[in-house]
């Protein structure tokens, strides 16, 4: 129990935090901007399925109530990607977020396509102060705030917190698989129908999802190997130098869902690298690289 | 901003936090955004069961009607059917009533009744990329003021 509290109050560097804000908030606008929310709107109340705190509203929210989320959720998101009002801009965002994925969730499926972006912004919400200290915008008439902010347990516990509920998401996904179904979850056909049931359920045949489907070993493998990196996401958080095969990993399992499948789950994926990777050394190696390149000559100037 | 460290709420934050998303998982609690986390976790076979429906026209004509990909939140077709064939006589009438009546503005006419029909799959029997057709079978009419089973 302390090895986790430290791990999780230790130092960080307010750029890893303020890189937090500004990637989890982006795509949440974008996430808010793209998607057809007002699919469900209108909904007659009898289908209505509310879950959780959806269960407060009588119906589904009309189609205005919809946009107006909408609107707002992407305004307030991408002043708090800012770093401006921080205070407010955040939870507007995340609550207008909850409200539009918490409609998704409400028509009889839990839908967990951006429940993981979600649930990595909770963190942030009790530390504003902290996730605009660096890399934000000055709102106007504000004053530069004195000291450049430095390492602190401050800008730390946010960031590493996201970190342990992504692992911990990968790890239940894994765990529940071998808990409902058993080893046979990979050792059985089970991936095989999942695949030929996909693939029959859209209007043309996914070669990729038939290319493992006629495939019983490539299933059997992919199976094993999905269960393996769901299972051991965790050790990501312990030995870093693994971050280097399961961030990478998980990110090919959406991404190979996705052309097998047609689920988009690119939400998840990118939540994972804006949460694990450590932005600040990227700015510095490319900062560095850059200063590094020859700079082209300038034509001398004729004097007179 | 430096050297302040972590505020002191943090600490019992990041417990009820990360002890609620736990505690979520294991016992299989949807309180969405917290979640179980069941993504494909049950065994498949090559026998799939699913729904589809079909709407009758004043004049008997029988159209089909893809609930499960319209608008309005009547995607949830193939959820609510697991709903349906264990509910009550007055929740089948429910939502028997939401789907007839729901032609007018999905389908563009007025329904006589709306038919549902199970459809059984055998994934492993192929031809060519696609599982042989489904066996069709009509396991419920909504008509007006009442549902029939297996036919009527």
């Amino acid at each position: 129990m302390r090895r986790a509290a430290s791990f999780i109050f230790a130092a960080e560097d307010a750029r890893r935090l303020a890189a937090l804000r500004i990637g989890l908030c982006t795509l949440l606008a974008w996430r808010l901007a793209t998607r057809d929310f007002a699919f469900v709107a209108d909904q007659p109340a009898a289908l209505f399925q509310p879950v959780s705190f959806m269960k407060l509203l009588p119906q589904m929210p009309s189609h205005d109530v919809t946009v107006a989320l909408q609107v707002a959720g992407v305004a307030a998101a991408l002043l708090a990607a800012a770093g401006l009002w921080t205070r407010a801009s955040l939870p507007v965002a995340f609550a207008c977020a909850l409200v539009l994925n918490g409609m998704l969730n409400s028509t009889g499926k839990i839908v967990h396509n951006d429940v993981l972006l979600l649930l990595c912004i909770v963190p942030l919400l009790p530390a504003p102060r902290a996730a605009s200290a660096a890399w934000s915008v000055r709102p106007p008439g504000a004053r530069r705030a004195a000291g450049a902010p430095a390492r602190d347990e401050a800008f730390g516990w946010p960031v590493r917190t996201a970190m342990i509920v992504v692992a911990l998401a990968y790890f239940f996904v894994g765990f529940q698989k071998l808990r409902f179904s058993g080893v046979e979850w990979a050792t059985s056909d089970n991936l095989r129908w999942v695949l030929y049931a996909s693939s029959d359920s859209h209007a043309h045949p996914n070669s990729i999802a038939l290319f493992v489907a006629d495939r019983a070993w490539l299933a059997h493998l992919l199976a094993a190997g999905t269960i393996f990196i769901e299972l051991c996401f965790p050790l990501a958080l312990v030995l870093p130098r693994l971050r280097w095969v399961f961030v990478p990993g998980v990110v090919s399992l959406h991404a190979g869902i996705w052309l097998a499948m047609g689920l988009d789950y690119s939400a998840q994926a990118l939540t994972v690298i804006i949460v694990f990777v450590n932005w600040p050394v990227v700015v510095e190696f490319v900062r560095r690289r850059l200063a590094a390149m020859p700079r082209p000559l300038r034509p001398e100037r004729a004097g007179g | 901003m430096s050297d302040v460290g972590a505020p002191r709420f943090a600490r019992p934050f990041v417990a009820v936090y990360l002890v609620a998303f736990v505690i979520c998982a294991l016992t299989t609690i949807e309180a969405w955004p917290l979640t179980a986390w069941r993504l494909f976790s049950h065994l498949r076979t090559e026998n799939q069961l699913s729904w589809s429906a079909t709407a009758i026209d004043r004049q008997g004509g029988e159209h089909p009607y893809p609930l499960g990909a319209l608008p309005q939140g009547y995607r949830g077709f193939g959820f609510l059917m697991s709903e349906f064939t264990t509910g009550s006589p007055e929740r089948q009438r429910e939502l028997c009533d939401t789907w007839r009546e729901g032609t007018g503005e999905l389908l563009g006419f007025e329904s006589r009744a709306v038919r549902i029909y199970e459809l059984r799959t055998n994934l492993a029997q192929r031809d060519g990329d696609r599982a042989e057709p489904a066996e069709r079978e009509l396991r419920y009419t909504c008509r007006a003021g009442g549902v029939d089973a297996a036919g009527g």
